[in-house]
């Protein structure tokens, strides 16, 4: 197997020791996790969503890594995807983008207290082949001995090396809006 | 008709033309999966090349383009599930204990009564490996 470092963090969460029997303090695992972005601009607001998205969480420290294909995000039209993967996000070159960080206040959480949790969540976001610090606020839910996690932030296209040409400047926004929304299950083999 | 005349009219000739194609290219369909050469794999297979060498089995499973290579995979059915659109998936059984071959049917496309267990085979487009082996806009 030739191994890719950027599966690193999440074979780390995968496998580390839970040491809390409760199912909630064991490593949690969602292979359908949603990403949606938000383009609005003058011109036209584009969306796309991927509902692939893999991501593990740690509840006991905190750690949460996200991995999304480029390819996975689905769009209303043919050749907004086309565009997307081929003319900005280079998706052959750089086919996933993913976040590998903490929450940094994870003792405001009470696992195996069903409550809504604001948190911190600060780590680094890779898209585009560009590594970025970000630090933002988070949503987790505890509910049924189940957890959710929901963040809103804002990227700048050009902080992740993305270029819209001048033409379409006007359909295109700078900032875009992203929505991650996952819901956790605790690991098990099958 | 006098030379203006000409002029005017090759000009709207081709401004309409130049529309016709645009709303055309702004309106094109996805690609349908069922029609084309597919490159038939078992999800055994599939998931295992991903692991050997992730960067070559992105070359031969995955489109350069949009929807140009089009990959028929079969495999056992580990879960059935719905995402968050309404899109079903079957997860197809690998040779790992947790990941799988993931396909995510296009509405109106899911295969009836179908369960875990059964054998399937559908046909979609890759979009690489997550450490599932994603392969969306499936068809059967």
């Amino acid at each position: 197997m030739k191994f890719q470092f950027i599966y690193l963090p999440v074979f780390t969460l995968l496998f580390s020791v839970a040491s809390i029997s409760h199912s909630v303090g064991q490593p949690q695992l969602t292979r359908n996790g949603r990403i949606v972005f938000f383009s609005k601009n003058e011109l036209e607001n584009i969306e796309a969503a991927n509902n692939q998205v893999t991501s593990v969480f740690n509840p006991q420290n905190g750690d949460i890594v996200f991995m999304a294909l480029i390819k996975g995000f689905k769009f209303r039209k043919a050749l907004m995807e086309d565009h997307f993967n081929e003319n900005y996000m280079e998706s052959n070159k750089f086919p996933k983008a993913n976040f590998k960080g903490a929450i940094t206040d994870i003792s405001k959480i009470n696992i195996i207290k069903n409550g809504s949790y604001p948190v911190k969540v600060k780590g680094e976001l890779t898209i585009h082949g560009i590594t970025k610090s970000i630090e933002t606020l988070a949503t987790i839910t505890i509910s049924g001995g189940k957890i959710n996690a929901v963040s809103k932030f804002n990227i700048a296209v050009k902080d992740y090396g993305i270029k819209i040409p001048k033409l379409l400047v006007k359909n295109i926004a700078e900032i875009i809006e992203v929505i991650v929304d996952c819901t956790y299950e605790p690991l098990k083999k099958t | 008709m006098n030379k203006k005349g000409i002029i005017f009219l090759s000009i709207a000739i081709v401004v309409m033309a130049a529309g016709i194609i645009g709303y055309k290219m702004w309106n094109q369909s996805f690609k349908d999966p069922l029609r084309g050469d597919a490159i038939k794999v078992t999800a055994v297979q599939l998931f295992n090349d991903f692991l050997n060498d992730e960067i070559a089995a992105q070359k031969k499973y995955v489109p350069e383009k949009l929807s140009d290579k089009i990959v028929e995979v079969w495999g056992e059915i580990k879960e059935i599930g719905k995402n968050e659109d309404g899109e079903i998936y079957y997860n197809l059984r690998t040779n790992d204990e947790i990941f799988s071959v993931k396909c995510v049917m296009e509405k109106g496309y899911e295969i009836p009564n179908a369960k875990v267990g059964d054998t399937i085979s559908v046909r979609g487009f890759c979009n690489g490996y997550n450490m599932d082996v994603i392969v969306n806009r499936c068809k059967v």
